[in-house]
């Protein structure tokens, strides 16, 4: 008898009611349960997700995502913070832009031009949303359980960005230890939201 | 046999206080106050006031993952990630779930913190009084068992505990809240204090708006400094700004003289003499060795939080006890209760655009409870407040959007708009049969049996839960908010990390655990002052009155041993 098939008797056999929880821990005591696993991006796709990024979030008079590490940001994110199915999901998704790059161009998302690479991501946006749209209509248990791709390097290019140096103190106004609390300021068009 | 006398003498104290959190951090002042020797007893590691506080000068840069679980941390604690206390900000502050586990018989959330300090580190710090609303509840209903005390019993006990622990309020004269020892009020904002003007006069003053009452200094106190407004409290802050066992009642006991404080000592036991029929002391596990030691005492602080408390009781077992030391009633244990939230509304203003705030505020607004009283009677008992706030969205609210670009930049990093958000806190009745028991089959990491928790939600607080969503609408709407919605985002117990009600006071030792003093109706040099007191939840945060019960237990039990009665 193994293991699982062992514990899962031994809670028979006691006519106790021990959770899928519990159970969780026993076993997992004995296999050292799932590992966290990452996935090596060749130096292309770093790159690529690092292009994509600035173009969520260019330079402008404030510094843009590459000027903040955002591209490496993401991919170390994608390799600790995920599991190895949304890190497969992830890699999917570069390929995709490729996809369109080539079908649009004829060439790689990193052999086209800025203006290629707008198109490729507005492409890549627009299917987005048609597909969050037709998931809304959708009953909970029939919705995807991926997250779109160009919704993933979107939100880790925001997060990357605005909690970065650059974003928070260029970008955005962030003050240590404001020190006092003023409830009601005057401010005028133009101000930068606080950081945090 | 070989007595080691000289060592028994050295592991011998006047009092044994077991647990240093928010209440165990309250009984080692007062006894070592009132100049006793204590011995205090942490099961987790110890952390330094400032100095152990890792991350709480860092930059939000200064995280890898900017705040973010790693998915091997997703791994080793699959009860903390359940909701949003466990994050990298002050990861090391929350149990390693593996080593500790638990029987969970219906969903329970159990959230646990083992270090000096215990979650007076991480706490909400919201502080209010209960009233006699409250203590009268259970006999007026007639459920469960009457409180063995009223309002008047322990007002100069709140008094006592704000004075020293530093609350910030408004004192607005509610009779179900009552007014306590306040420092300055924090500042609404100008969203909030328009909402609460304009609720204010809809409902007549039946429903009323304060600042929340917060242990957070908002001047100099008792040498400690006051909040820098930084709203990061949960990592420990090294301005001694707000309460905890750290910044406040640890240096007070040291400064005695008359403080031992030892980590890395888990509480196995009770030990109990059925000669003098009192505790003679506790069995402890060396956390770091696995070396078992006794130590022993005159009158013992149970102060482990009310499932920790609940454990080493139901654990301590003799031919007296066989069910758990004090529990001849068969009530340890038993009408476990925890807040339920998580449900309520939001809403956008259109109005003050050019208006914006400096600081970040540690502290929101509360509403206190207005259902089932002054007339008002709904399909359900008791009730429920409201803590909220209203701020302007930052980059977040850009996340959703397909926009990107230049232009999208610009937007997100202006000021968004305003909106304001209300979240219900809910009484939950005591239920005999929501109760924890021990668990043989399973071992923790020391080899001692675990706690099986069996605890739901029912009907009363189902009903509730309506009020509770539809109600923050209602009034998000008089208050002439836009584009509201509610949310229900469901609530299991220990959610809300109030968990009371294991070892309730009483009169009657046939029904309760505790008196009137929370000291134990069988074993009367036994103390339990944390969570596992309440006889019921009332619906305000709980900590304060475990403080002010703490300080009052305290005084009674140095009395009575002066009276050489325990």
């Amino acid at each position: 008898m193994d293991r699982r098939a062992a514990v899962k008797n031994m809670a028979l056999l006691m006519g106790s009611a021990i959770s899928a929880t519990t159970l969780g821990f026993i076993l997992d005591g004995c296999n050292n349960g799932p590992k966290a696993t990452s996935t090596t991006f060749t130096p292309g796709q770093e790159n690529m997700v690092a292009e994509i990024a600035e173009i969520i979030i260019p330079k402008t008079s404030t510094p843009g995502a590459k000027e903040a590490g955002v591209g490496a940001f993401i991919v170390m994110m994608i390799n600790e913070c995920y599991p190895e199915e949304a890190q497969q999901d992830f890699i999917g998704g570069l390929d995709y832009a490729d996809k369109i790059t080539k079908g649009k161009f004829s060439k790689t998302f990193l052999e086209a031009d800025g203006k290629q690479r707008i198109a490729v991501i507005q492409q890549l946006a627009e299917e987005t949303k048609e597909f969050t749209d037709k998931e809304k209509d959708l009953k909970p248990e029939e919705q995807s359980k991926k997250v779109p791709f160009f919704k993933q390097v979107k939100e880790l290019t925001m997060l990357g960005y605005f909690t970065s140096e650059a974003g928070a103190t260029k970008a955005l106004n962030y003050v240590a230890i404001p020190g006092r609390y003023d409830a009601c300021i005057t401010i005028k068009p133009g101000e930068k939201a606080w950081a945090l | 046999m070989y007595l080691n006398t000289e060592a028994d003498k050295q592991n011998t104290y006047d009092a044994i206080v077991v647990g240093s959190g928010i209440s165990g951090g309250w009984a080692a002042k007062e006894l070592t106050e009132k100049g006793l020797k204590v011995l205090l007893l942490e099961r987790g590691r110890n952390i330094e006031h400032v100095k152990g506080y890792d991350t709480a000068l860092k930059a939000p840069w200064e995280f890898k993952h900017r705040g973010r679980l790693t998915q091997e941390q997703v791994l080793s604690h699959p009860v903390q990630v359940r909701d949003y206390p466990y994050s990298e900000f002050n990861a090391s502050y929350w149990v390693n779930d593996k080593e500790c586990p638990y029987t969970e018989v219906k969903r329970f959330d159990w959230y646990r913190g083992f270090h000096v300090g215990g979650k007076s580190l991480m706490w909400g710090r919201q502080s209010y009084r209960l009233s006699d609303l409250d203590f009268e509840a259970n006999v007026k209903d007639g459920i469960a068992i009457d409180w063995p005390i009223r309002y008047k019993d322990i007002a100069p006990w709140y008094s006592y505990a704000e004075k020293f622990a530093g609350i910030s309020g408004q004192r607005e004269g509610i009779p179900n809240l009552p007014d306590g020892e306040f420092l300055p009020p924090m500042d609404m904002n100008c969203v909030e204090k328009d909402v609460k003007k304009r609720i204010e006069a809809h409902y007549k003053n039946n429903r009323r708006m304060t600042i929340g009452r917060v242990a957070n200094l908002t001047q100099p106190h008792n040498g400690r400094g006051n909040c820098q407004y930084r709203n990061l409290c949960s990592r420990g802050c090294p301005f001694g700004a707000y309460f905890s066992t750290q910044s406040a009642t640890l240096p007070a006991a040291m400064a005695t003289g008359n403080l031992t404080m030892r980590p890395f000592s888990i509480v196995n036991a009770i030990l109990y003499d059925k000669d003098k029929k009192r505790a003679s002391g506790v069995r402890v596990i060396d956390a770091e060795t696995n070396e078992v030691v006794e130590f022993h005492s005159k009158i013992i602080f149970l102060n482990g939080s009310t499932l920790g408390s609940t454990f080493v009781l139901l654990n301590s077992t003799s031919d007296t006890f066989p069910d758990g030391l004090g529990n001849s009633s068969g009530q340890l244990g038993h009408n476990l209760m925890d807040h339920h939230f998580r449900t309520g509304a939001s809403g956008e203003s259109e109005d003050y655009g050019d208006k914006y705030y400096y600081g970040r505020r540690a502290n929101g607004i509360y509403i206190p409870r207005y259902r089932n009283l002054n007339g008002d009677k709904r399909d359900y008992i008791r009730g429920f407040g409201y803590q909220g706030s209203a701020s302007r969205s930052g980059w977040a609210r850009g996340v959703a959007e397909m926009a990107f670009g230049a232009d999208f930049k610009e937007e997100v990093s202006a000021p968004g708009p305003w909106s304001m958000g209300l979240g219900g806190f809910g009484e939950t009745l005591p239920y005999f049969e929501n109760k924890v028991t021990l668990d043989r089959s399973q071992k923790d990491k020391w080899g001692q049996p675990v706690i099986s928790i069996d605890c739901e939600f029912k009907d009363n607080e189902r009903k509730m839960r309506v009020d509770m969503m539809n109600d923050a609408a209602e009034m998000l709407e008089v208050a002439g908010m836009k584009n509201i919605t509610t949310f229900d985002k469901g609530c299991f117990p220990g959610m809300a990390i109030h968990e009371m009600g294991t070892a309730r006071m009483g009169n009657d030792p046939k029904t309760s655990v505790l008196n009137k003093w929370n000291q134990m109706h069988d074993v009367k040099n036994v103390f339990i002052t944390d969570g596992s007191c309440m006889t019921s939840a009332a619906c305000q945060n709980p900590s304060l009155t475990y403080m002010a019960l703490t300080a009052r237990a305290c005084d009674y039990a140095v009395s009575e041993l002066k009276k050489m009665n325990i």
